[in-house]
């Protein structure tokens, strides 16, 4: 069954946590594939790939202020209506578009600077 | 909407994204393994008189050899002046194949995943864990999971009959790329072993010119 709406939060961070699992599927995939490299092809350097960059758009209808009171969102957080039969029903000017581009980057190291 | 195929009716988003790249690494583990094979085929020819490590078939380097002429100078010096003498010289050159035949190697630079994505459940769970960090402090985190599930888009023509193609695109980019460092060096040891021999004397074609020894 489909909720009515959603947070516009857990959707972003749905996002996000499935394009690091589908990462995490490619490095296992380059994980198994390191005994056949070392055994068969051990001058070759086992085959990897990063998520460079993902362009999302998501059309949304913002949910009504005062259902957002009575349903307790948090503060920062917007209730949603994502579904498409939804969508389809309401006019062009009651659907918002976001249009979101994650850059995945490396972890950094920081160092402490030396006391002196 | 009772028409959507149940395999895409709930398909969680990693998977889309995930199964495209994890199709491009066994494509390319696919391309390294055909390069690897045509060295084999092509390069080299199993020898019996040896084995290689682990007990496997030990190979030897495949040559090619054709004749062709050779002009060469020479100083002959049973003149006086020594004189220098052009001679046509048949030889013979031994080359390795695989330093003649360009290696395949394909590398899959870039890929794109393009789709249309329709959200249809948000899965939401919370859970807390708690770190103890050392005796004196401990760390409180949060963790929140979400899982986006949803179906690619798709059309119906009619009643009777369902488009079920789905809008998912996939544009790879395939490029030669440079041969491993170790297959170089091989290449690079094959290459000095090529030689030059002389089938025969050869033939003198110009007459001697004198003295300086230049041409």
């Amino acid at each position: 069954m489909e909720k009515a709406e959603v947070s516009l939060k857990a959707v972003v961070t749905g996002l996000m946590q499935a394009l690091r699992e589908a990462k995490l599927l490619g490095d296992m995939e380059s994980a198994r594939l390191i005994k056949t490299y070392r055994k068969s092809m051990p001058s070759f350097s086992v085959p990897a790939f990063a998520i460079s960059e993902v362009e999302v758009e998501l059309r949304f209808a913002v949910a009504e202020s005062r259902e957002l009171r009575m349903r307790g969102a948090q503060p920062g957080d917007i209730k949603i209506k994502i579904s498409p039969e939804t969508l389809k029903g309401l006019e062009p000017h009651q659907i918002s578009q976001l249009r979101i581009k994650f850059s995945p980057v490396e972890l950094r190291v920081f160092e402490k600077p030396e006391e002196g | 909407m009772a028409n959507i195929p149940a395999e895409l009716r709930s398909l969680p988003l990693e998977h889309i994204v995930g199964s495209p790249l994890v199709a491009a690494i066994k494509a390319q583990a696919l391309a390294a393994k055909t390069t690897v094979d045509f060295i084999k085929e092509v390069g080299l020819k199993p020898d019996d008189s040896w084995t290689a490590v682990d007990d496997q078939t030990g190979y030897e380097a495949r040559y090619v050899e054709f004749k062709f002429d050779r002009l060469v100078e020479e100083r002959d010096t049973s003149t006086d002046p020594p004189a220098t003498v052009q001679k046509i010289v048949p030889s013979k050159l031994t080359v390795p194949m695989l330093s003649i035949v360009p290696i395949p190697y394909l590398r899959i630079n870039d890929m794109t995943i393009d789709f249309e994505y329709q959200i249809r459940d948000v899965e939401t769970s919370e859970s807390t864990s708690e770190t103890k960090i050392s005796t004196s402090a401990k760390m409180n985190g949060w963790f929140y999971k979400v899982q986006l599930k949803g179906s690619f888009t798709y059309r119906t023509a009619n009643k009777r009959e369902t488009d079920r193609r789905s809008t998912l695109k996939i544009t790879v980019n395939a490029v030669q790329d440079e041969i491993p460092e170790g297959l170089a060096r091989v290449l690079d040891i094959l290459s000095d072993a090529m030689k030059v021999v002389p089938i025969s004397e050869g033939t003198v074609v110009t007459t001697p010119t004198g003295g300086s020894g230049e041409t």
